[in-house]
């Protein structure tokens, strides 16, 4: 809970006090309970303050190891490593048994870091420079597993980032798309999902909206705009017939909208539209982007769907620049252009409120 | 869907040791390879003196063996990305003879073979033996022996084409890093 929403919640309770809506003891108990929120805020600082230590830590770890490396045997090197890591995962049990569950989602993390680091070493130590994603497959695994096994979300979105890191390196080597990603991209986030994990689950459909643009970008751009449109839909069905996982039917409506833009962005502004012939298929494509973009915002609002909302209004700027971009210096009239768009849209709002006031009459006149 | 609640210990410990096995697995096969790997030494050669040396690890490269020679290149598919090369031994060391997607059928006495890994379409291969680290402040020295000529590196070659570096000959000299385990 932020203290802007503290603050409106005050001017707005001593109105509601006023108008009779709720009575003194209410307000102060909806204030009180709104400040033993905050108290939460706390416990989030020391969550996120002892995962960065961890972070720091385990780097620290590493580069010590790393720098005075040569001072020992082989087989020595590798029961330090293994007794680090067995340390780190003890001393997340430990906490997780006293309670500690922040502290211990720090050392969790700090184990998967080590293990990672162990296998860097490892290839260092025998010289072994083969294909380096692979090590961060292996690591990523480590880190699901640790993850999974521990319960503690953090590790496992780590798992995700690295599943991430892999699929980008293959795809660079291999110069085209890298399809195992798909499979393990599935498999974390099918754990995250499992789990519950909310935050993960988005960064998960950030990480696979990225690699649908690369396919498109790979094959035709057309295949970014279906797959978004399907994706927007089941979004769509998912939250209107199964209103228990609302959330990610929103998620899933917002990201298929976002691919669909982007896709439709790469169809038309990143090409070059020469000649008086090819102005009214540019100008299609504005108008329909521009429609996606509006009914998105207006179903975003209706929803009360703040992330879409923000995403049309995006699509929407990005859209307009483009098309400003574009148009310069052709044979269309930009300001025309713009001049009818705008009108358009006007005329649609006042379509929309003549719709909606309609609908308030009639429901008024039923009752 | 829950998972069964399960003994954070025992949780713990599985992890670790699960995570420990892979570690030991890596440096066992590897192990292996050095150990039973049929030993061959190989020159390296500069190609760009100034990006040899990079951070604490030296950047070895094999000449031809590295970048294939155009005629033998010809052969290979467009997209393929593993690579088979034979090598022969002569006066001037070991050098490649053929290219192929799969391990050959026949290698005679005096030819091995290494699997590599093609860089996208070109004709590099990387086998996986192109950097050798060393301890810090070492790199310098070892650049200019390989700018010098004068610094090979023992090869050990598994039967499956795979190769790892065993140690390096300095000046001549054979230096190994330290024994496998």
């Amino acid at each position: 809970m932020n203290s802007y929403y503290r603050r409106r919640l005050e001017t707005d309770l001593k109105r509601w006090v006023d108008a009779g809506f709720v009575g003194p003891d209410g307000a102060r108990a909806i204030l009180s309970d709104v400040t033993r929120e905050r108290s939460g805020d706390t416990n989030r600082i020391v969550a996120i303050l002892s995962i960065l230590g961890a972070i720091l830590v385990g780097a620290g770890a590493i580069s010590f190891v790393a720098a005075n490396w040569q001072e020992f045997p082989r087989l020595m090197r590798l029961g330090l490593l293994i007794a680090s890591i067995f340390s780190a995962y003890g001393a997340a049990a430990a906490l997780f048994q006293r309670g500690l569950g922040m502290f211990a989602h720090g050392a969790v993390l700090v184990g998967s870091s080590l293990f990672g680091a162990s296998v860097m070493l490892v290839a260092q130590m025998y010289h072994i420079h083969g294909n380096p994603p692979d090590a961060v497959f292996v690591w990523a695994a480590g880190a699901l597993l640790a993850g999974t096994l521990m319960r503690s979300n953090p590790t496992i979105v780590m798992s995700l980032l690295l599943v991430g890191l892999w699929g980008g390196w293959e795809t660079q080597q291999v110069h085209g798309v890298f399809w195992p990603f798909l499979p393990a991209w599935i498999a974390v986030t099918g754990v995250l999902l499992a789990k519950g994990c909310r935050y993960g689950v988005k960064l998960a459909a950030v990480l696979l909206a990225i690699w649908i643009i690369w396919l498109g970008g790979y094959y035709r751009h057309e295949i970014t705009v279906v797959v978004g449109a399907a994706f927007a839909l089941a979004g769509l069905l998912l939250s209107h017939l199964w209103s228990r996982h609302e959330n990610y039917g929103r998620l899933l409506t917002s990201t298929g909208f976002a691919l669909a833009m982007v896709g439709l962005f790469a169809l038309h502004l990143l090409k070059d539209w020469h000649g008086v012939s090819n102005l009214p298929i540019l100008a299609a494509y504005g108008v329909s982007t521009l429609a996606l973009a509006i009914v998105a915002a207006g179903w975003g609002i209706r929803t009360n769907d703040r992330t879409l909302t923000w995403l049309a209004y995006a699509g929407f700027t990005v859209e307009v620049g483009g098309l400003y971009l574009k148009t310069i210096g052709t044979l269309m009239n930009t300001s025309l252009f713009f001049l009818s768009v705008g009108a358009g849209v006007i005329l649609l709002a006042a379509a929309a409120y003549w719709i909606n006031r309609h609908l308030r009459m009639r429901k008024g006149a039923a009752q | 869907m829950r998972l069964p609640a399960l003994n954070i210990w025992l949780a713990m410990i599985l992890v670790a040791s699960l995570q420990s096995a892979a570690l030991a697995y890596i440096v066992f096969d590897r192990a292996q390879l050095l150990a039973n790997g049929r030993e061959i030494v190989l020159d390296t050669r500069p190609v760009d003196p100034r990006s040899l040396f990079r951070g604490d690890y030296v950047i070895l490269n094999y000449g031809q063996i590295s970048l294939l020679p155009q005629d033998l290149a010809k052969g290979m598919e467009k997209t393929q990305r593993t690579v088979y090369v034979t090598l022969q031994n002569d006066a001037e060391g070991w050098r490649p003879t053929a290219v192929s997607d799969k391990f050959p059928d026949a290698i005679r006495s005096g030819e091995v073979v290494l699997k590599g890994m093609r860089q996208h379409r070109s004709r590099r291969i990387r086998y996986g033996i192109e950097s050798y680290f060393v301890p810090e402040g070492d790199g310098k020295r070892l650049e200019k022996l390989i700018r010098k000529g004068e610094l090979k590196v023992v090869v050990a070659v598994g039967l499956d084409g795979r190769a790892g570096i065993k140690g390096l000959v300095v000046e001549g000299k054979p230096v190994y890093d330290e024994p496998i385990f």
